[in-house]
């Protein structure tokens, strides 16, 4: 198992979130749509110029940006590639 | 004669109509409680049909 | 006489795009637009019936996700909650998104308002392999669970039945307790203490609600609290920020995290006790899935975006041939009925010049019109928009906006054919006040419904040859403009950083042919009463605008001495003499048009518009613009009709300003851009004042009129000096 930023999963990967570390607005914008610790998460795709990134969460599918899943931390299955994605 | 009469009372129709929508827009432009949606008479664009408030006058009668 | 009946008011509630307009309009009867992406319905609604005997006031709150103070549709739902305290709160659950669902519904329980809850979309959730035990959760929640598939009123009556039980029910409803672990709890139950002693915006919120509140740092209620008591508020704060302070520094989290993880904590419980099961495996795609990675897809997904936005205008284009030129032709054969039919004189120049060729101009576009909006419907309805929005969302970060602008910018014309009233009500999503205003002032440069009439008409007349490829560059320049002006506001006047975008992609949704052409015939039918109302009142003003003050008898007498003339040197009446009588006759109404009061201001105009190619009559149709921009339309129908004696026949306006000398391509791509971009109409502006100010307001109306007027001036200027013409 290794820790990863959500914005470094690759798409169709799963991961658990493991924390969330960010207050206000965006904090509570991330929490009420269901990113808490303990959800699971798929990278569903990205937007063509790479940013946001829909996932899904729940029953539902999410989009966000990059600069904001660097707040989120996912843990995932350990894999032979992890080397980080352009 | 009845010509210029005609006229004359259709312009000051018009001019009634017109002032009084007016009127209403800016009320509605000072009152933030209402909703602008039925009174923006935007050539449909807005996309709301029909206006709740019109509709209890005119049915208030159950859906089934 | 019935007896009075008993008023009871219900409340409808939940999480956006979870079908709470869709189940208010089954309820109700009323054909409110729904569309397929979050966050439509920003006001509250209300609507009624009749159940049993009783009369149900039925409002429709907008849609969120929690009752935080972020976003003003948070606070407009939750300051009805509180104020107005509807009998029972219908809180819709989209049975295939249960737990995010449930998130809101723990407010509810929280805050201790009345509550039934509408379980919808079971057939969606089936199809997923989702089951939802609805006695179970009804059980475990301790409110009344009622499963419904609004789209096709399944379980609506019993939803209603016992939403009324509920109101009627004289049971105390007490608030739920959640444990925020041992962390909070403490602080939670002192502050509630607190809270209760000194009575503490009891009135309004339960005490242990408004602890919660505290410990979330909530500005509404904090600034309410202030006001209250300022003691009492200062104490409550600072207990706070110590317990907010000590987590942070101990434990590096926030107060709200933890109140959220508990919340969810709380739901995971009660779903994992029977309430859902699954039938197969949940990393299936779904069948949305499956459409999104084509659509959305980096190469294919722009070119699908593309190819959907030409594809649109061509059918539009293409379709509403037919039927626009019948319309041309009906009109023109009405005008000749009642040039018939009616003595010469004022009377007659008014219904002809005023109302059928004002009106006509307007109405003639109907066909095209109805195509444009039942494609937006199919591409709303489906839930492609949302995309569009998540595949725009890093272009518009570059210009300083937000994803969440691409909805106020399509709902105002983005692909032609919307409003910006409700495009400028659209950017209270936005959450940033800078990102807001600069959304808000730049959605008014997008094509909307009204504009489009003007377009086709000057499309028609100049690039028949390809209508649907101009009308693609129009709007793609119309996008251009807006991106651009908004990157300007944002780098200057409106400097700020950029908002999260959370937001949530809806499945796709298969539209129903009913929906589509109600949603079109309502759209339709709304342009059409505009035009047989607003515009025939304005397009008869302007008629006697153009009409008054009339030639003097000097003026008069100068053309019947020319006319005397002609008679006495050509004593044959051959053709010439007709030609030249005729020529005399448009000579005096073109006089007898400058010369109206209209004329006047628009010849007044022409030393300055000449510059981007504008002749007064063009100057007249702009002002009339303002009050709405269909009046441009119909305020050339009118000025093209006046200035000209009819012949036999009468042509459509569009072959008329072909013929004029006066207009040329270029002059036509400076009228449009000018149109495009200049003051938004009159009820835009007084929007704009309402949620913004009328500063903002002002500030709009001069800044696109000078900056339209510098784009069209270059436009026409541009060939000009390239010695192109």
């Amino acid at each position: 198992m290794a820790e990863i930023s959500l914005r470094r999963m690759k798409v169709r990967q799963s991961g658990i979130i493991t924390s969330v570390k960010v207050g206000g607005m965006l904090g509570q914008r991330i929490r009420e749509m269901g990113l808490v610790p303990g959800t699971e998460v798929t990278v569903q795709g990205r937007a063509p110029l790479y940013d946001p990134v829909a996932l899904r969460v729940m029953g539902g599918t999410l989009t966000l940006r990059n600069n904001e899943a660097d707040h989120i931390m996912v843990e995932i299955a350990e894999e032979t590639d992890t080397s980080p994605e352009a | 004669m009845w010509d210029s009469l005609a006229v004359g009372i259709t312009l000051c129709v018009c001019s009634f109509f017109i002032g009084r929508k007016l009127y209403r827009q800016f009320k509605a432009a000072t009152n933030p409680a209402a909703g602008f949606e039925c009174g923006c008479g935007c050539s449909g664009g807005c996309g709301v049909s029909v206006c709740p408030e019109k509709k209890r006058v005119k049915n208030g009668v159950s859906p089934r | 006489m019935d007896a009075p009946k008993v008023r009871i008011t219900m409340a409808l509630a939940g999480n956006p795009n979870a079908g709470k307009t869709t189940l208010f309009n089954k309820l109700t009867g009323a054909r409110q637009h729904v569309g397929n992406y979050p966050g439509i319905t920003v006001d509250y609604k209300e609507g009624h019936f009749e159940r049993g005997g009783r009369e149900i006031l039925l409002t429709d709150l907008p849609g969120t996700y929690s009752l935080t103070a972020y976003s003003v549709e948070e606070l407009v739902a939750r300051d009805y909650l509180v104020n107005e305290k509807p009998q029972v709160v219908i809180n819709i659950v989209d049975a295939s998104n249960l737990e995010r669902n449930l998130y809101l519904t723990c407010q509810f329980l929280e805050l201790g308002v009345p509550m039934i809850i509408a379980l919808n979309m079971i057939d969606v959730a089936k199809d997923r392999g989702i089951e939802v035990n609805a006695g179970q959760l009804e059980a475990l929640l301790g409110v009344p669970v009622v499963p419904i598939i609004a789209r096709s009123g399944f379980g609506t009556d019993a939803l209603i039945d016992r939403a009324v039980a509920v109101a009627e029910d004289k049971r105390i409803w007490q608030p739920l307790d959640i444990s925020y672990g041992e962390d909070l709890d403490g602080t939670v139950m002192t502050l509630m203490a607190e809270i209760h002693r000194q009575s503490f915006l009891t009135d309004t919120y339960p005490s242990r609600f408004t602890a919660i509140k505290y410990l979330e740092h909530d500005d509404q209620i904090m600034a309410r609290g202030r006001v209250v008591d300022q003691a009492v508020a200062a104490r409550v704060e600072a207990q706070a920020d110590l317990v907010s302070d000590h987590l942070r520094k101990t434990m590096g989290v926030f107060p709200e995290a933890i109140i959220a993880d508990h919340r969810y904590g709380f739901i995971k419980s009660i779903i994992r006790q029977g309430v859902q099961t699954r039938t197969f495996d949940t990393d299936r795609l779904y069948a949305s899935d499956k459409i999104d990675k084509v659509v959305t897809d980096r190469l294919l997904g722009p070119l699908i975006m593309l190819a959907v936005l030409f594809g649109l205008y061509q059918f539009t284009f293409s379709w509403s041939e037919l039927p626009v030129h019948w319309l041309d032709s009906l009109f023109g054969w009405l005008s000749g009925l009642i040039d018939g039919a009616l003595p010469e004189g004022l009377f007659k120049s008014m219904i002809i010049s005023g109302a059928v060729h004002g009106v006509g101009g307007v109405l003639g576009f109907v066909p095209l019109i109805m195509f444009m909006f039942f494609g937006i419907a199919i591409l709303e309805d489906s839930g492609y928009l949302a995309r569009v929005a998540f595949m725009m969302d890093r272009i518009f970060r570059i210009f300083g906006l937000h994803g969440s602008s691409v909805m106020p910018f399509i709902i105002s014309g983005g692909i032609a054919g919307g409003c910006a009233v409700p495009g400028v009500l659209a950017t209270r999503t936005l959450r940033s006040p800078k990102e807001r205003l600069a959304t808000l002032l730049t959605v008014p440069f997008m094509n909307c419904g009204a504009k489009l009439p003007v377009l086709a008409l000057l499309i028609g007349a100049f690039f028949s040859e390809d209508k649907a490829r101009y009308m693609f560059l129009f709007t793609v320049v119309s996008w251009l403009v807006a991106l651009l002006s908004a990157k300007l506001f944002r780098s200057t006047v409106l400097k700020g950083d950029p908002t999260p975008f959370v937001m949530e992609l809806p499945p796709y949704r298969l539209p129903t042919l009913p929906g589509l052409l109600i949603h079109t015939w309502e759209r339709t039918w709304q342009y059409i009463k505009k035009a047989g109302t607003v515009i025939l009142g304005i397009s008869i003003l302007l008629w006697a605008m153009m009409t008054f003050p009339r030639l003097s008898p000097d003026q008069v007498a100068v053309f019947d001495q020319q006319r005397l003339n002609l008679e006495t040197q050509h004593h044959a009446n051959t053709e010439t003499a007709s030609q030249e009588r005729k020529s005399i006759d448009d000579a005096q109404a073109e006089e007898a048009l400058r010369n109206s009061m209209a004329g006047t201001l628009g010849t007044a105009m022409e030393p300055v518009s000449r510059y981007a190619g504008f002749d007064w009559r063009t100057n007249i149709a702009l002002i009339g613009g303002f009050a709405a921009k269909e009046v441009i339309v119909s305020t050339l129908g009118t000025a093209y009709s006046m200035g000209k004696v009819e012949s036999r026949e009468s042509a459509p306006l569009a072959t008329r300003l072909q013929q004029d000398p006066h207009w040329n391509r270029w002059v036509a791509i400076a009228a449009l851009i000018f149109i495009m971009f200049y003051s938004p109409c009159l009820v835009t502006v007084i929007c704009i004042a309402r949620e913004a100010s009328w500063k903002w307001a002002v500030f709009s109306m001069l800044y696109n009129t000078v900056f339209a007027f510098i784009l069209a001036t270059a436009c026409y200027q541009m060939p000009r000096l390239l010695s192109l013409i």
